[in-house]
């Protein structure tokens, strides 16, 4: 069966919307970066974050209905009615429309916030709504819920295979004939704890992210969400294929152009160098929206676009690789691009998209 | 025309260490609910908890997360059950999906108790986190190099898990799936189910007049999943067959169900419509009963809806306690089970039939009619999933 990407929604360091994105990719929009001042055991220290702009999910849901939901919620809720509206797809039978969501980290900020009700309140005070949004699949639940969708839910956890996963199975539900739409999304927040472990994991002095410089740890935090909605029919491009690589096995079927997720950790340095000579056009874009174990999500968007417009975009970070994609580029369809994240086991998570 | 048979099964939880000792204690109506060992807490009445009291030694150095080897515990228990030679296996043709909610989140609140407190703690349980998600790890330590997935969808996840890898081996992706999950009760998770006020201050009581909650339970329960025709051929006894699994939203609440089961009855008609089964084929449902009063309410006025008057249904949460994302599972194993011995057991804790629940669950072993069985799955935030199993013989 034809899968295909049909709408796009995203929130990120970059604002809102697959606007955004084209934005910063033609070089007219900056990342919002925060400085976040980290103290640790040996002083304090400036940390970068991709903090995400999520100003205008009121348009889509009244303010009343956003009362119980936390900042993570909102941002998968608002991306999602992005990529419905941009499909502009009309659901005639909501029990035919399946959600997949997937995280690395699932909601921080409740996760710890239900914690900082126990230290503060004590054990008979936890917070109920805290620890109700701190589960996992509550993204997919509320999202079901605001939009009315009735089909099953799934959500996916895998840190760096998240992505993959995600696709994977939402390829599973359309090839089965399980649903006739998928509102497929991926996400990551930041906070404070987790922004602490960065810096302790090597992020001490990191002020820019190079993703293509394998031999130090560029690795800045992003937060996000990046929604899809995919069926039948013409949208942004097809999705070919979906597989998971492991160890130092590689791919058959070499795709014309491949994103590589690296975003600055050392860990997968090997696995991504391994991978680069299987492409003639390569990109790393997570300078853009910076590091979270979910950003193919956002590399999925950019080729996406990409191949709709028969367009490549420059990559924000380059290597001494007469490869890596320097200047936008047009190229004919047919034409495929690979985005691929690797996790510190070697892991790979493939999606191959084409466009024709 | 592919289909996925189970092979092994394997499961651990507070009934028993494994398999065989959980059905000597579920059919003499043995149940093991107690204060937590585990974990301090100044709650003043204290739910009781279905903890494994067995000490497991950790999957890997650095791998102290319990939820994963109870993992391999119970899948140590499937594979020989099983009969499998592993090393005899294409590793790229072995898939393994993973249900579970504690084991794909962080839950070290010593960590950050020291964080907040600003005692800079080192980062070695966030590493330990970060490596040890339950599918990727397990597939790292068996070798798979088929697909692998961690599936974190609250009380169905391992329900979720089984269909997912159904779809594997019939799609010929995989010729065979580990599948199931699993849950450790942490200290989090207990306060926060308090907190949420659906625990019962005793032990459970599934669909009965005077049920006050859930008790929480922790453990694993995982199959082997195989293309029937190859495990035919190589002499596998098939226990039974995955014949539907279907899945669907009531998209009403955040953490109530639909109070006419909207979503568990479409789940409910979609298996029915795939397996070709008619409702008085069924021979019993183990049932997500999980005491609470909403969900045994509504979970039994679909039952009465749907299914003959007679249809025998039990909850096995009475004997291990609700273990959240390894329900599934285990109740999966459970339900196998049942059908390979002709029987279910009691619903322990059940006394007096509650009118609203339109039902009433075993009180005594009962033998079975039928091949087919159904396990349902009523998940936090509105997911339903209802797996269909067609027995083969002992």
């Amino acid at each position: 069966m034809n899968k295909s990407i049909l709408g796009i929604g995203t929130v990120s360091a970059l604002g809102a919307g697959i606007e955004s994105i084209r934005r910063a990719l033609d070089g007219h929009r900056s990342p919002n970066i925060e400085i976040q001042q980290i103290e640790t055991r040996e002083g304090t220290f400036a940390l970068p974050l991709y903090r995400s702009v999520n100003e205008g999910l009121e348009s889509y849901v009244p303010r009343n209905r956003l009362r119980r939901m936390d900042r993570f919620l909102r941002m998968g809720l608002f991306a999602s009615c992005m990529a419905m509206e941009d499909s502009g797809v009309k659901i005639s039978d909501p029990s035919r429309v399946g959600i997949i969501f997937g995280t690395g980290y699932g909601s921080l900020a409740s996760a710890f916030g239900s914690f900082d009700s126990l230290i503060d309140d004590g054990d008979n005070c936890a917070s109920p709504t805290l620890f109700a949004t701190s589960v996992h699949n509550a993204m997919a639940s509320n999202v079901s819920i605001a939009l009315q969708f009735e089909g099953p839910l799934q959500t996916v956890s895998c840190f760096e295979m998240t992505t993959w996963g995600v696709f994977d199975l939402a390829c599973s539900w359309l090839d089965e004939g399980i649903v006739d739409y998928v509102l497929a999304g991926v996400g990551d927040e930041y906070c404070p704890p987790r922004g602490y472990s960065v810096l302790l994991s090597g992020a001490k002095g990191v002020r820019a992210m190079d993703p293509f410089d394998f031999s130090r740890c560029s690795y800045l935090p992003g937060e996000g969400f990046s929604a899809f909605l995919l069926g039948k029919g013409e949208g942004y491009c097809r999705i070919t294929s979906t597989e998971r690589i492991t160890g130092s096995q590689l791919w058959q079927n070499n795709p014309d152009a491949l994103f590589l997720s690296a975003n600055g950790e050392k860990g997968m340095a090997a696995s991504y160098r391994r991978c680069m000579k299987k492409a003639d056009r390569l990109a790393a874009y997570a300078p853009l929206y910076g590091g979270l174990p979910v950003g193919q999500g956002f590399d999925i968007a950019i080729a996406a676009l990409s191949l709709k417009e028969g367009i490549l975009y420059p990559s924000p970070s380059t290597a001494h690789n007469g490869r890596v994609i320097d200047k936008k580029e047009t190229f004919k369809k047919p034409f495929t691009i690979g985005t691929i994240q690797y996790d510190r086991e070697g892991n790979g998570g493939l999606v191959i998209l084409s466009g024709s | 025309m592919r289909r996925a048979g189970v092979t092994g099964l394997g499961c651990i939880t507070a009934a028993g260490e494994n398999l065989e000792e959980m059905m000597e204690n579920l059919y003499a109506g043995q149940r093991y609910p107690s204060a937590p060992t585990r974990f301090k807490t100044d709650l003043k009445v204290l739910p009781p908890l279905f903890e494994v009291k067995k000490q497991l030694p950790a999957i890997d150095e650095g791998q102290e997360v319990r939820t994963n080897s109870f993992i391999i515990t119970a899948l140590e228990e499937a594979l020989a059950h099983a009969q499998l030679d592993w090393n005899d296996l294409d590793k790229n043709r072995v898939g393994i999906v993973i249900g579970t909610t504690v084991g794909c989140a962080f839950n070290n609140d010593s960590f950050y108790a020291d964080y907040r407190g600003g005692k800079f703690p080192d980062i070695s349980s966030v590493n330990r986190y970060l490596s040890s998600n339950s599918a990727l790890c397990i597939a790292k330590k068996y070798g798979i190099r088929g697909p692998a997935l961690s599936v974190a969808n609250a009380c169905s996840s391992s329900t979720d898990a089984i269909g997912i890898a159904k779809g594997w081996i019939e799609k010929g992706r995989c010729d065979l799936v580990i599948a199931g999950g699993a849950d450790e009760i942490c200290r989090h998770l207990y306060l926060g189910f308090h907190s949420l006020l659906n625990t019962s201050p005793e032990p459970c009581r599934p669909f009965d007049r005077n049920r006050k909650g859930l008790n929480l339970g922790e453990g694993a329960g995982i199959m082997i999943l195989e293309e029937a025709g190859a495990a035919k051929a190589r002499g596998a006894k098939i226990h039974a067959i995955v014949a539907a699994y279907a899945c669907s939203s009531d998209s009403w609440h955040p953490t109530a169900p639909h109070p006419e089961g909207k979503g568990l009855v479409n789940a409910t008609k979609a298996v029915f419509r795939d397996s070709g089964l008619r409702p008085e084929e069924i021979a019993f449902i183990n049932a997500h009963g999980t005491s609470t009063v909403e969900n045994d309410r509504i979970e039994g006025s679909v039952i009465s809806r749907l299914f003959p008057k007679d249809i025998p249904v039990v909850s096995t949460k009475a004997y291990t306690g609700h273990t959240l994302g390894g329900a599934g599972g285990v109740e999966a194993v459970l339900t196998v089970r049942g059908l390979m011995d002709r029987c279910i057991p009691a619903t322990a804790g059940f006394e007096e039939a509650d009118e609203a629940c339109a039902i009433q669950p075993t009180t005594k072993v009962t033998g079975i009619r039928g091949r087919a069985a159904l396990s349902n799955s009523l998940a936090f935030g509105g997911h339903n999933a209802v797996l269909a199993f067609i027995g083969g013989t002992r």
